[in-house]
């Protein structure tokens, strides 16, 4: 992990070249702060990102985790003299390393060793998330409990007695409530505190029952002498679960141990008549069933539950899907209608910039550069932005609220049919709106296969900027079928996304679906301060990332366009016209001339630029023109090889970013490309046959 | 990729000589059944994230929901939904 310095900007901006605090602090530099690193995990649904939210503000930086396709966000907050340097592990049930979330929160705190682990825990669950600490503490940590959400649980009739709690566990125990900021500056003491050994924190250890103990303390004994760097209790205990990572740990220095570990664990599972992870987790859970009915007290009835009244609804057999597609309307009325505004407002502004710079600069090639190029370029995906903020605005505004695990769980059976998962539902359908957020949206998918391969078929799914390009085209071709040819690229689109889903399903991960688990947390308001800072988070970061591969994009086009010097924008003596000609004779079976060749090799910055080009290419008079060169069958193959041929620039920069592989984004632009021509072969062959 | 062990078990082979008399499995349970979990029979991995969830032998379950979409089941005051497949492979002991 790449250790920024502890004298910077609070900005956290790298641009940040007029703060009076970083100039300021470059003459005298600051005292440097003690650091500490700490590690703040928990559940799923426990309120973990508002709380890292409000102990680091908007100090934030996302990353990737080193290799991983897990987002890594880190913050910073000083206190006390003190540089706290938090950062926020994925949330996990527990660490036994089968996900990819757990291997990456288990691997940090074994080889980072944060001074402190910060375990979020809902005070009114805590039978269920005291079991991730009880993993923590075997692992050596030094932890500090944020008993979360104490406001909920007191309003259900719990009482926790957090002293005793705090000697029973050996940890601090600090109440919060997230959602108010309250605890934070407790938290924040508690933290310095442990980390300069002022507040003691030793960790319960499970104590199991005989048998087990003598497994644990067989193979301890040997490891200790064998593996220093790790606590060995740990690893014993592991190793008795099979734990596959720590096998491989171990095997490389004493190959002997896992003979011994497999012996013990075979006799322990026949006695027992159960799984090891069975027995393990009930010993564990016995623990906790000892401690909570010590410390929690349960006064008054609780009050009738909404969630459960909203669930009977949401869940009906019936009424389930129309209110999801009625909801999913909301979305996107409010997305694509209430961002219109906006979007005009930046597309005016590009114009007035290109007309700045045109009449401006005198050198015609840069004017052109810049104009063409540049403005051009990037204002044709700037446009976007607003309808992506607003949209990860309703999306989080949804997430938080806890309804896109119920929408999940309804689709899992129709999704599973066609290889993909529950929760692939929500990105394919955001994807008809634009495929930048859909690819973005998976990120809430856990399991890594199914996430590649919904992000491999969202592009698949008509965006709104193909619409321009189907609705002139079916127009000028089909009259009266106009809708029907329009409904039918819809209808192809899906069942493409579906086809391909079950075909890389099946050649790449054998027919695999990992197995349907959600859990459905409680309806709750989402406030405003964190989902606006959601939104804006992952907006920026689709910002920086995406922006610097559009630009580049940008300038290759409108060289292939413009160059050699001299030429008429896309003509047939530019680079572009070349390239469109020379790969005529390819396309010439399906009934494409140079020119649509050529603006199509323009749609690659965004869909309905194959338009605007046909329209440059052609003379602006589409509606003559256009049947004068096509027959309504290779328009048809047009109109599907517009709906399938490679993503857009944003689409693929998302691509590449999401999952960080530049293999799988050139697998997604080929298969698309292959797939499009192919089909349209195929229309054009059949429809020359029937017609 | 990770390696994969010989010896780490595939899909549990279910034990014939447990005795299963009065155990059933979640998803033949009625709506609003209570019950408590007394076997699991599924993966490793899946194992683990269930435990993690709370869904062990010895707990107990009432079952919110039961349709063609999946079982949605009260597990220590937490709602889980399962699909179909996942929960027909835990059994629970019914309580009358």
């Amino acid at each position: 992990m790449s250790r920024k310095p502890s004298r910077k900007c609070p900005s956290n901006s790298k641009f940040c070249l007029i703060c009076p605090l970083r100039f300021f602090r470059k003459i005298f530099p600051a005292k440097p702060a003690r650091k500490i690193v700490i590690g703040v995990i928990g559940n799923p649904n426990v309120g973990k990102s508002t709380l890292f939210n409000e102990l680091t503000g908007a100090k934030q930086y996302v990353a990737n985790w080193p290799g991983k396709t897990v987002e890594k966000k880190e913050g910073i907050r000083f206190w006390k003299g003190c540089e706290l340097h938090f950062v926020d592990l994925p949330g996990t049930y527990s660490l036994s390393a089968s996900s990819l979330d757990e291997l990456v929160s288990r691997e940090f705190i074994l080889n980072e060793k944060p001074d402190v682990i910060i375990d979020i825990v809902d005070a009114s669950n805590l039978e269920r998330h005291l079991y991730l600490f009880l993993e923590l503490a075997e692992m050596g940590a030094r932890i500090i409990i944020a008993l979360n959400k104490i406001d909920i649980a007191k309003a259900k009739g719990i009482q926790i007695d957090v002293e005793k709690l705090s000697k029973l566990l050996g940890t601090p125990v600090i109440s919060t409530v997230a959602t108010r900021g309250e605890g934070i500056s407790r938290l924040c003491d508690a933290i310095v505190g442990v980390a300069l050994g002022t507040i003691k924190s030793n960790p319960v250890l499970v104590k199991y029952s005989e048998d087990v103990e003598e497994a644990i303390r067989l193979l301890e004994e040997k490891i200790r002498q064998k593996i220093e760097k790790h606590p060995s209790r740990w690893i014993a205990i592991r190793l008795l679960l099979k734990d596959r990572d720590v096998i491989n740990l171990v095997s490389k220095v004493a190959p002997e141990i896992i003979k011994e570990a497999e012996k013990l664990t075979y006799r322990l599972e026949k006695k027992y008549g159960q799984p090891i992870e069975t027995i393990i987790a009930e010993q564990k859970y016995r623990l906790i069933e000892k401690i909570v009915s010590e410390t929690v007290k349960y006064v008054g009835h609780p009050i009738l539950d909404i969630t459960d009244l909203i669930d009977t609804v949401v869940l009906n057999k019936y009424l389930a899907i129309p209110i999801f597609i009625s909801i999913l309307w909301a979305i996107f009325l409010f997305t694509f209608d209430a961002a219109t505004f906006l979007v005009e407002g930046i597309d005016f502004l590009f114009e007035i910039l290109a007309d700045f710079a045109r009449n401006n600069i005198p050198n015609e090639l840069i004017a052109s550069l810049i104009t063409d190029g540049i403005i051009a370029g990037l204002g044709s995906v700037l446009v976007f932005v607003p309808n992506i903020f607003f949209l990860f605005l309703a999306v989080s505004f949804l997430e938080d609220s806890g309804y896109f695990a119920r929408a999940a769980f309804i689709f899992d059976r129709i999704m599973r049919k066609v290889g993909l998962h529950g929760k692939s539902v929500i990105p394919l359908i955001l994807g008809l709106g634009c495929n930048v957020p859909a690819v973005m949206a998976t990120r809430g998918i856990e399991s890594e296969e199914d996430r590649l391969l919904t992000i491999a078929v969202a592009p698949l799914i008509p965006c709104s900027a193909r619409f321009p390009v189907f609705i002139l085209l079916a127009g000028i071709f089909f009259g009266k079928m106009a809708a029907i040819v329009m409904l039918s690229m819809y209808l192809l689109g899906f069942a493409l996304a579906f086809l391909i889903a079950l075909i890389v399903r099946k050649i790449f991960y054998k027919g695999r679906i990992s197995p349907f688990i959600v859990e459905m947390p409680p309806y709750s308001r989402p406030s405003l301060k964190s989902i606006s800072l959601h939104m804006w988070i992952r907006g920026s970061h689709f910002l920086k990332k995406a922006g610097g591969i559009i630009f580049l994009m940008s300038i290759i086009i409108w060289f292939l366009a413009s160059m050699p010097p001299g030429v008429e924008f896309g003509g047939p003596e530019s680079y572009a016209g070349i390239i469109g000609k020379s790969l005529e004779f390819l396309f010439k079976p399906l009934g494409f001339d140079w020119r649509i060749v050529t603006a199509l090799i323009f749609g690659f910055v965004a869909k309905e630029v194959v338009i605007d080009s046909l329209g440059v290419l052609l003379g602006q008079n589409l509606e003559e023109v256009l049947p004068q060169i096509l027959t309504p069958i290779s328009a048809y193959a047009l109109m599907v090889f517009v709906l399938i041929y490679t993503p857009c620039i944003a689409t693929i920069a998302t691509i590449r970013s999401e999952t960080h592989s530049w293999k799988w984004t050139l697998f997604v632009v080929a298969y698309e490309l292959i797939l499009a021509y192919l089909l349209a072969f195929l229309i054009v062959f059949i429809g020359n046959l029937i017609f | 990729m990770r390696k994969r062990f010989g010896w780490t078990r595939k899909l549990q082979e279910f034990p014939k000589e447990k005795h299963l008399g009065g155990l059933i499995p979640l998803i033949n349970m009625p709506k609003n059944g209570e019950g408590i979990v007394r076997y699991i029979w599924a993966g490793r991995g899946i194992i683990n994230r269930l435990l993690g969830m709370g869904i062990r032998p010895g707990a107990k379950v009432k079952v919110l929901e039961n349709s063609m979409y999946g079982v949605v089941i009260l597990i220590n005051g937490t709602k889980i939904g399962l699909c179909p497949r996942l929960a027909s492979r835990i059994y629970v002991e019914q309580a009358w």
